[in-house]
């Protein structure tokens, strides 16, 4: 069986960062999907602050990545930019992240845990003396996932037609939040942490649809592909060794990143108000 | 009652006794493009089904994986009805997609699938089946995110894309091509606005193999990073990455029958079809010296990669053997690597995931194997949905020697190699005779025929237009050929000693991976017959790959940053070589390549060869 020293479920940006500090052989990253950073690319979660200061060279780094293709524009920021430039920056580090892996199960052992895990290979058996987690809804532990959500929002791209003082409307039903250009707002419909995708999306494109004739010109361009989640808090010892952190806390994927960085520099995880 | 599941890529079974939470007549493992019409079919028909799907939305590769266009297929079928729907929500809406806007998509088939009575089971997979002893589904393993389920079915549709649950279950299959064991090139998918339309980017990201988890983790990561500009160039702002790989054939399932490009190329068509797909065999592998030879017949000889041809598909195609009640639906369908090439498009995927929803509604209602569902109890209502609206090819044609001779003789030769090798008999001395003609396109073309029919007459000419560096490319539908190309393959398939020499001379002066591979392969075939070359051959050879750099032995896979991104292919060529040369009891010193980091595909011949 093999032994990781860290796994760390959720491909946030905190965790990337945390990934990238480790260096490579014993943190392994575990993603459910296909996508890293969806906490805050495919959310479409407002993010702000790009030119606070970062402590990491791994966080300024991609800054200046950002930088050298213009996607730093003040409040216009494109934050989407940032996502390929993680995927190059991890290219050479594939052997630690395990993508498209879903966790079937948890079994605490001598001096760490069992983790049941399926990929396009199959099951797959590993252990680790510690498990962090770092996912919206907990991967590790469901129901307290389910507990710890506060509010939920399902976000779009909304393509404002010329002439039109998007933000001096309201929508009902849908908060109005600047987009990346002129072009572009995003809409927010806050749907109940309970809600699944299909009344989400539902209810976003119902509230859409009923917009004011005066916005009718204006388009939707995409649906946010993961919510946009609030937690009741922002760290939770779930075992000794088993930690479950809020890695969405962040004005922007830069600073999650930094954090994720600063963790390891650190040795101490993640500071945060515990639940 | 057993659980089967994927260990290391194969499939284990051990016994099992669980209590499942939930009983359906059919679980769907995967909403994609075919799996979402599955449900709803099975739904509209009565049946109470479980979609489980992996992502948070309905239409896989259609909506998540950015592919919003339909290639080729015709209209007709149930999904037509979803895409009058998205088409509602989208006009005024949302922007436009191209066929269709994969948005609105998703939550037209949403509201469809949910108003069937459809159960929506997103952001959950099927990682286990559980079967009795006769091979018949009993149910399925899921995490879901509240957990681990087990629930209970009496037919499962295995709509995954990769046969997914069939290989869980022990189902034979096959994936990627004889030589190498690889499937065709992969895309990363961007989608953007362009304006006031949808636009994306789908380009060709390299190799992955579907069914191995480490291999997907690599791609994945490494064809997102491609979406990156030039240092100094401006982003077009993304709306997202496809959050679903672009997988274009992965696992291709076993079943009652198995189409193959050989059948459609015999001119064989199965009879009682479900529905009918069409489109070109739309190979995206560059690297065709390593495909099959009907393969290279039709593309390198006749160059007709662009040529579109209609299939009938029945239910056989997906009726899993050796198990009840398991089927494969999409992609995932019974057929060769080169039929997959043609065998995926969406049109066809959704009316072959409507006929496997329906007849497993009828299978789970009457509680029998779906093989004994007769085919009255369904066509009707498959082809009153337009399932069986049969598209029409539009091959040219040529009725007698005079129409092939002016084809042949044309800047778009194609239709008439093929036809008069497959017609070869009728037309085999008219084509020895027009060797002699003095017009090249003819007497050259004419060759390609012969040589493709396995003719030996066409030897001095297929010579000629290698030694003569012919530099013919003819102008047919697309993704045309050089004459050349198609020569060297010919030689190398007809085996004959005299070829030997012309194909050294030109190894040695060609240039990258396109002429080096195919000269490198026909000689190779004709180092197999001719056993007294077999030394001078290796030498050869051994010298052109060790010097990659000279002949620029890099495939071009993809761009990043406006750069091209190339797939090193001497590795790959030199493991090629050792095994044939192992064969022939010949040394072939490979070791340095134990240390070095290969691709999947390497890795799995080097083992081989090892
Ligand atoms: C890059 C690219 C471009 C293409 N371009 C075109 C085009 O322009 N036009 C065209 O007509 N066709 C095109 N095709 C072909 C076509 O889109 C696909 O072949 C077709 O959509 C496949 O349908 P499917 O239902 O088999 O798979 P998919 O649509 O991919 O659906 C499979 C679904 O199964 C889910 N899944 C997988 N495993 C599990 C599991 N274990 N449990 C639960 N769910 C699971 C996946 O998340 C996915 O939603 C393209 C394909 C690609 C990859």
């Amino acid at each position: 069986m093999r032994h990781y020293r860290q796994v760390i479920f959720g491909g946030s940006c905190w965790a990337i960062g945390s990934l990238l500090a480790a260096g490579e052989g014993e943190v392994l990253l575990v993603e459910r999907s296909a996508s890293l950073g969806g906490e805050y690319f495919d959310s479409y979660r407002r993010s702000e602050g790009w030119d606070a200061p970062l402590d990491s060279a791994i966080a300024a780094n991609f800054r200046k990545e950002m930088g050298l293709r213009n996607m730093l524009r003040g409040d216009a920021t494109d934050f989407y930019g940032l996502l390929p430039a993680i995927y190059n920056r991890l290219g050479a580090n594939t052997d630690n992240i395990m993508m498209m892996s879903e966790l079937a199960g948890v079994t605490k052992i001598t001096g760490g845990y069992e983790l049941e895990l399926y990929n396009h290979s199959g099951r797959n058996v590993i252990c680790c003396d510690e498990i962090i987690d770092s996912t919206p809804t907990a991967v590790t532990r469901p129901d307290f996932g389910k507990d710890s959500i506060k509010g939920k929002r399902l976000n779009g791209s909304v393509l404002v037609s010329e002439g039109v003082d998007f933000f001096s409307h309201k929508i009902s039903g849908l908060d109005l939040r600047p987009g990346r250009s002129g072009q572009e707002a995003f809409i927010s419909a806050a749907v109940a942490p309970e809600s699944g995708w299909v009344e989400a999306r539902k209810q976003l494109a119902d509230a859409w649809l009923a917009r004011p004739a005066e916005l009718r010109d204006c388009l939707v361009r995409a649906i946010a592909k993961e919510f946009e989640y609030a937690h009741k808090c922002e760290h939770y010892e779930i075992d000794e060794n088993w930690t479950w952190i809020n890695a969405s806390i962040y004005s922007n994927p830069l600073l999650a990143i930094d954090a994720g960085v600063g963790a390891v520099k650190s040795g101490r995880g993640a500071e945060h108000v515990s639940c | 009652m057993y659980l089967a599941e994927l260990r290391d890529r194969k499939s284990v079974k051990n016994k099992a006794e669980v209590a499942f939470d939930a009983e359906y007549d059919v679980v769907v493992a995967g909403l994609g493009t075919a799996g979402a019409l599955a449900a709803l079919s099975a739904a509209e028909n009565g049946a109470s089904v479980l979609g489980v799907e992996k992502l948070n939305l309905c239409g896989g590769s259609a909506t998540a994986g950015g592919v919003f266009g339909y290639y080729y297929g015709v209209a007709g079928g149930r999904f037509e009805k979803v895409d009058e729907r998205s088409a509602e929500i989208q006009k005024g809406n949302f922007i436009n997609g191209w066929t269709f806007n994969p948005e609105t998509k998703a939550i037209a088939l949403d509201e469809q699938l949910s108003g069937a009575g459809v159960e929506l089971c997103y952001c959950a997979t099927v990682i286990g089946v559980y079967l009795d002893d006769n091979n018949a589904p009993r149910g399925v393993r899921l995490v879901t995110p509240e957990g681990l389920r087990n629930v209970g079915c009496k037919v499962i549709l295995d709509a995954s894309g990769e046969g997914e649950v069939c290989a869980m279950a022990g189902a034979g299959y096959v994936e990627g091509r004889g030589l190498d064991g690889q499937s065709q090139p992969f895309s990363s998918v961007r989608v953007f606005a362009d304006g006031d339309k949808m636009n994306m980017a789908n380009f060709d990201a390299g190799y992955a193999i579907s069914s191995d988890g480490a291999d997907m983790s690599r791609a994945v990561i490494n064809s997102a990073s491609l979406h990156l500009v030039p240092e100094g160039e401006t982003m077009t702002e993304l709306l997202w990455i496809a959050t679903i790989p672009g997988i274009r054939e992965g696992r291709l399932i076993e079943c009652e029958k198995t189409l193959t490009f050989k059948n459609y190329l015999d001119g064989e068509r199965p009879e009682n079809p479900v529905a009918y797909c069409f489109s070109n065999f739309d190979s995206h592998s560059q690297d065709w010296a390593f495909e099959e030879d009907l393969a290279q017949d039709w593309m390198m000889a006749a160059s007709l990669w662009g040529t579109n041809v209609s299939f009938p598909v029945p239910l056989e195609c997906m009726i899993v053997k050796g198990f009840s009640n398991i089927m494969a639906v999409g992609r995932c369908l019974s057929v060769d690597h080169m039929m997959a090439c043609a065998l995926r498009m969406q049109r066809g995927m959704q009316k072959l995931g409507q006929a496997a929803g329906t007849v497993a509604a009828i299978a789970a209602s009457r509680g029998v194997d779906i093989r004994e569902v007769k085919r009255e109890e369904y066509i009707a209502q498959l082809e009153a949905a337009g399932c069986l609206t049969i598209p029409e090819e539009e091959r040219a044609v040529l009725e007698n020697a005079e129409d092939l001779k002016d084809a042949l003789a044309s800047a778009a030769p194609g239709e008439a190699i093929w036809h008069g090798s497959r017609n070869i008999d009728k037309y085999g001395n008219d084509l020895i005779a027009w060797l002699a003609d003095d017009n090249a396109n003819l007497s050259r073309n004419s060759a390609l025929a012969l040589g493709t029919a396995g003719r030996k007459e066409a030897l001095p000419v297929l010579l000629e237009i290698v030694k003569s560096r012919d530099a013919f490319i003819p102008a047919n539908l697309r993704r045309n050929q050089p004459r050349i190309l198609g020569a060297v393959y010919l030689l190398g398939k007809l085996g004959e000693a005299d070829s030997i020499s012309v194909l050294l001379d030109y190894i040695k002066s060609a240039s990258g991976v396109q002429e080096v591979s195919h000269a490198m392969m026909s000689l190779l075939r004709l180092g197999r017959k001719n056993e007294t070359r077999r030394e001078e051959i290796a030498q050869v050879l051994s010298a052109v790959v060790n010097a990659s750099a000279e002949y620029n032995l890099l495939l071009k896979s993809s761009s990043k940053s406006g750069e091209e991104v190339s797939e090193p292919m001497a590795d790959l060529m030199r493991l090629i070589i050792a095994r044939e040369l192992k064969a022939w009891g010949c040394e072939y010193d490979i070791s340095d390549l134990r240390a070095k980091r290969l691709s999947w595909r390497e890795r799995r011949m080097l083992e081989e060869v090892a």
